[in-house]
């Protein structure tokens, strides 16, 4: 079983965590793909999650980049796997949904035979990281 | 991200409550391809991990089949969900990070962890006998 991030997720935290800690600086597009040594090619696909969430605008041209336009407290880790991964609990436990109920939701008329312990399993995860804001993980780079 | 269970390891689950129930000698392929409204083909599937893991035995003959070999005091759900889902690798944070964990970890490596191992424990301190019973805080 793979419990696993994407390295886009990763990739999207460092990125806001640069440009949270330029004081309001545009943070142009070059220097943001150099310092987390990826292509500008690449970049835009880091940042769109990060826009589209509304945490981060960007201005296009030669004086463009990034500015972050949401305090990180704002955000928690949950928010940002989310907008780079998409949800994580869409109330159902199994891949396939079960047997009996293949197209349905997995809630308590018509749950999965492990949809107890699968569902509190679960929940203790996503509440780690609600409670985890990004703010306390920032890593301030050089 | 969607955090999902394969559909097999619930089957398979249920075949272990089921193979618990039976105390007449062992239950037939067609009788628990019957109870869980599969193929016989999808059957053997369903349980190959779970003989696999020693969890169950298949007898040949007229009056063959499988029957349980340990205890499901013994088993958690975490047990169950490796035995048909693989292994959790805990080292790992990221899909397709070739770097060494033990020297070189991705920025949301501890939070990460600490969520994953929160997801972990609940799934060990689980016994499989109760699962049905646990319910969602």
């Amino acid at each position: 079983m793979r419990l696993e991030l994407t390295k886009k997720t990763d990739l999207a935290f460092q990125a806001l965590s640069v440009i949270a800690d330029s004081n309001g600086e545009r943070v142009n597009g070059s220097k943001l793909a150099a310092l987390l040594d990826i292509s500008t090619q690449y970049l835009p696909h880091v940042m769109a999650p990060l826009t589209r969430a509304g945490w981060v605008s960007s201005v296009s041209g030669p004086r463009g980049g990034y500015t972050v336009t949401t305090r990180l407290d704002n955000i928690s880790l949950l928010d940002l796997i989310e907008a780079v991964e998409g949800p994580i609990d869409d109330s159902r436990c199994l891949h396939l949904g079960p047997l009996h109920d293949p197209v349905g939701d997995c809630d308590t008329d018509m749950a999965c035979a492990l949809h107890g312990p699968w569902t509190k399993a679960r929940k203790a995860l996503l509440d780690e990281l609600s409670a985890t804001q990004l703010n306390d993980m920032i890593v301030v780079h050089g | 991200m969607l955090l999902h269970l394969d559909q097999r390891t619930e089957l398979a689950y249920r075949a272990l409550l089921l193979l618990d129930e039976v105390d007449d000698g062992p239950a037939t392929s067609k009788d628990i391809a019957a109870r869980l409204d599969l193929s016989p083909d999808y059957l053997v599937k369903v349980l190959a991990p779970l003989t696999r893991a020693g969890w169950i035995a298949s007898t040949r003959g007229p009056a063959g089949g499988y029957r349980l070999s340990t205890s499901l005091e013994h088993l958690c759900v975490l047990d169950l969900i490796e035995a048909v889902e693989g292994k959790v690798d805990r080292e790992k944070c990221m899909h397709g990070d070739s770097r060494n964990p033990a020297t070189e970890v991705c920025t949301l490596h501890d939070p990460w962890i600490r969520a994953r191992d929160a997801l972990l424990t609940e799934l060990e301190e689980t016994p499989i006998a109760l699962a049905g019973l646990a319910s969602p805080k």
